[in-house]
């Protein structure tokens, strides 16, 4: 790069790049903001809408303190992407900067060899006489058997293979550079889109603007135990629809999805609260010992105006799916979906003279009865109710993965497999004055080349070859 | 076929403990006397094979409860943490096979006993896996994640190894100090399973009733968590309970607990190290420097660094990508920032840098040999910090 001239400014934007010590520096930085991304739950993963409140109210000052300073988003923060970018950069310019060089000088690779430099090789031996040419065509056949790529001059040998293992570290370069561009493949209108719905029994719900809505025709629940405390299974009927026709179905688990036009469906989760579908109602007179008066069919989600229960009329003055009681805020419904309902009943009757105006509470009903100290004329029993979930579906699509990154990690797994366990070996003959000088280098496992070498060398009566220094640098 | 499972384990456990003996005394014997040198090999290899009959039983023991529980036994914290015991011998008895440096073992067998020892603390009961966990990738993902951080162990041993060979400790240095530290450590984790498991097998139990539900602890509270009534335990050999609360700035509901467990774990391991210092009347390091006195300090230092060779692609693998495929398959998402994805991220980047360092630095010796055993510290929180005091999608391991 400097070859005297003045340097200009992308040269010097290059050497910081292509400093090893600069790529270190990121990697260490990266792995301290991760570091500082973990102490507390990032914004995505809280239980709850207002980020701004709940690491006060959970986890104190520090909390809060965390949450000002931007670190509940630390992964989606400017410096921690620059970083990420800086990363980015840096292998690319690295990998040019030291692979192309590299890739010149093994294309260049002398077959005939200085005597001087082969006799300096960390393995080394020589056989001197007449048939040293011989030996020399005998080596040559004996390291091809071995797979080395081998190439002749007159009077000179040499064997190479593993070349590939010199360039592992940019290997696993190209690998991450590709991973990483997957990753930011997200950012292609179009190519990334997620979403969680929540579905109810027969509910269908468009996604997003995709095009295809999603219904659920069937949730089900399984529990190990009794208690229902660690779930067995939880599984959704789906089925796809566009434009009004089914195009696609499935029945869901966790680990198994449906993939409709490059979009994924998982069975995500379930809300742990069941929700009522229907009850069977029976009513009940507590001015005669309880005595019931008949029952009564309720539909949760679609309640009638009224009902009849043999001579009485229950006629529905209020109905809360999801009912709060506030001292404030007084009475109001928290959702619009039969989580915990409460109903208000006029009941009417031959004995009664005016309607008795009452509340109905499956799940508050006995603290109800406690706070109002009401003392009712009528009691309403569930005789049988029926409960369901509501399904959490991920709607997942990610266009990156498979073609990008993916492939990227595989390359990077591949890159590693020949950085660390795969070696560069090249043998050197040459034939000079009658001799015949042999020397080899590798690039790691000096052990096993001397092996290797040995059983080539030994049936052709060859002296074998010994390492002459215990350590040298190890990569070339 | 569960008890079965149990006897394979404690056979397994007793191996280990009869190899570190054996490896321990094998030095120790050598140096203290010099004629029996035969004889402190004799020790050695019967440690080795002690250790490989371990590891055979220890297979048979995953394999049995396998079969009980119908899934690989790598589930929860027990069998997760018996599981990297049961990779850091493996590793061990694959590279001494190659490297024959049978004082390796006196580090690795004691290692990878207290973490057997460890998983013991946590509950043992085979439960049946939740549909997240029910995919083969759980098999593949956690066994091979394991196994890099079983042979990345190795390297931490030998560095440390590598530190206590070439550091004069005489001298009142930092390396001495830190060494030191670091062998505190080492009885700080064996005092926290020797304190748990102790209560545990006496009976102790205090129910405590808190705001997030009723919870059985093994230890005496001696810190409160407010909130949190302590139920049976008003008292602990005469002392009222408990003595303070914890500060008001914690707020995690368990808190209290947690801080408990961290005084008694310190008190039990000063007293331990105390006691252990006072017979040996100078710093442990000293007394474990003399065990490795004449190894061959370049042999150990590019043994570390070749266990961090191999495993780094395995912990590659395991932890990070085959965690990514799995992750894509069961939630959609390759990558979401889970605490232990990040922290399988930040253990990678460690490694990568320390990689760099080595090959391209020319850094070797010492200064690896801190990111060796530094990084053993990483891999520790990666696989207990993070499951105990961060929670996020691997809380299901958490018991």
């Amino acid at each position: 790069m400097n070859n005297g001239k003045k340097r200009s400014v992308f040269d010097g934007i290059w050497d910081f790049f292509a400093s090893v010590k600069v790529g270190v520096t990121i990697i260490v930085l990266l792995a301290v903001g991760s570091v500082l991304g973990t102490i507390y739950p990032q914004t995505n993963a809280i239980p709850s809408p207002n980020p701004e409140f709940y690491y006060y109210d959970t986890y104190g000052k520090l909390g809060d303190f965390y949450y000002r300073i931007g670190l509940a988003d630390t992964f989606n923060s400017w410096w921690y992407l620059t970083l990420v970018l800086m990363l980015f950069i840096s292998l690319i310019i690295v990998s040019i900067d030291r692979g192309i060089p590299l890739y010149k000088s093994l294309k260049r690779q002398p077959v005939a060899r200085k005597v001087i430099g082969i006799k300096g090789d960390r393995l080394y031996t020589h056989v001197e006489g007449p048939e040293a040419q011989v030996k020399l065509d005998e080596l040559a056949a004996k390291l091809k058997k071995r797979r080395y790529k081998v190439r002749r001059e007159d009077g000179a040998l040499m064997a190479e293979k593993g070349r590939l293992a010199r360039f592992g570290a940019y290997v696993i370069h190209l690998g991450l550079i590709i991973t990483i561009l997957g990753v930011f493949s997200r950012l292609i209108p179009g190519w990334y889109y997620t979403d969680m719905i929540w579905l109810k029994e027969g509910e269908t719900k468009a996604v997003g603007d995709l095009g295809f809505s999603v219904q659920n025709n069937g949730f089900t629940l399984e529990f190990y135990d009794k208690e229902q405390t660690r779930a067995k299974k939880f599984e959704t009927d789906a089925v796809v629809f566009e434009d009004g026709k089914q195009t696609a179905a499935k029945h869901l688990a966790v680990n198994d999805y449906l993939t409709y036009k490059h979009t994924n469906i998982y069975q995500n989760s379930y809300d742990p609260q069941p929700m009522f579908r229907t009850g069977t109602i029976e009513l009940l007179d507590t001015k005669n010992n309880n005595k019931p008066l008949g029952t009564f069919v309720l539909d949760f989600n679609d309640p009638k105006r009224e009902y009849k229960v043999g001579d009485y009329t229950l006629t529905m003055t209020n109905y809360f799916p999801d009912i709060k009681i506030d001292p404030e805020k007084g009475v109001f419904t928290n959702s619009r979906d039969p989580y915990n309902p409460g109903i208000q009943f006029d009941i009417t009757g031959p004995d009664q003279t005016e309607p008795a105006r009452q509340w109905m509470l499956p799940l508050a009903g006995p603290f109800v009865k406690q706070m109002l100290g009401q003392d009712y004329r009528f009691d309403l029993q569930f005789k049988d109710v029926d409960l369901f979930h509501m399904t959490g579906l991920k709607i997942e699509r990610d266009l990156g993965w498979w073609p990008i990154v993916f492939p990227g990690l595989i390359i990077a797994l591949y890159g590693l497999v020949l950085a660390f366990y795969f070696q560069h070996r090249r043998v050197w003959a040459r034939l000079e004055e009658g001799v015949l000088h042999i020397g080899a280098t590798t690039n790691k496992n000096w052990l096993g080349i001397t092996g290797e070498l040995n059983k080539v060398l030994v049936p052709l009566g060859i002296e074998p070859v010994s390492q002459k220094r215990k350590e040298e640098p190890q990569q070339s | 076929m569960m008890q079965l499972s149990s006897i394979f384990f404690g056979t397994a456990f007793f191996s280990y403990l009869a190899a570190t003996i054996l490896y321990v005394v094998g030095l120790t014997g050598r140096k203290m006397k010099a004629q029996s040198a035969a004889l402190a090999t004799f020790w050695t290899k019967w440690g080795y094979i002690v250790i490989i009959i371990g590891v055979v039983t220890q297979a048979l023991a995953i394999a049995t409860r396998g079969i009980y529980g119908g899934y690989t036994p790598v589930s929860n914290m027990f069998e997760y943490m018996s599981f990297w015991a049961f990779t850091i011998m493996l590793a061990f008895v694959i590279i001494n096979a190659f490297y024959k440096v049978p004082v390796l073992g006196a580090f690795v067998a004691p290692i990878g006993l207290v973490i057997l020892a460890y998983a013991s603390v946590f509950p043992r009961d085979s439960k049946p896996l939740i549909p997240a966990l029910q995919s083969y990738w759980l098999n593949i993902h956690v066994t091979t994640a394991a196994l890099g951080e079983g042979i990345l162990t190795i390297s931490f041993a030998a560095g440390l190894m590598y530190l206590l060979v070439t550091s004069d400790l005489t001298k009142n240095s930092r390396t001495a100090k830190f060494l030191e530290f670091t062998v505190y450590l080492f009885f700080a984790l064996l005092s926290f399973v020797a304190t748990s498991l102790g209560f545990r097998a006496a009976g102790y139990e205090v129910n405590l009733t808190g705001t997030m539900g009723d919870l059985l602890y093994h230890l005496p509270p001696f810190i409160g968590t407010s909130g949190t009534e302590l139920g049976t335990a008003t008292h602990f050999l005469g002392l009222p309970l408990p003595f303070f609360d914890a500060p008001a700035w914690m707020h995690a509901a368990d808190a209290g607990q947690q801080l408990n467990t961290i005084l008694v774990t310190i008190i039990a391991s000063l007293i331990l190290y105390g006691l252990l210092r006072l017979l040996a009347r100078k710093p442990i390091s000293m007394v474990i420097q003399k065990w490795v006195r004449g190894l061959d300090a370049d042999m150990l230092d590019e043994l570390s660094y070749r266990a961090v060779a191999i495993g780094y692609p395995v912990f590659t693998l395991g932890a990070l990508v085959f965690a990514m495929i799995w992750a894509q398959e069961a939630w959609g998402s390759y990558w979401s920032w889970d605490p232990k994805e990040t922290w399988a991220l930040i253990t990678w980047l460690y490694y990568t840098a320390y990689l760099h360092f080595r090959l391209q630095r020319g850094w070797e010796g010492k200064k690896t040999a801190w990111m060796a055993v530094v990084g053993f510290v990483v891999i520790l929180f990666l696989l207990v910090g993070v499951n105990l005091v961060i929670s996020g999608l691997h809380s299901y391991a958490k018991a």
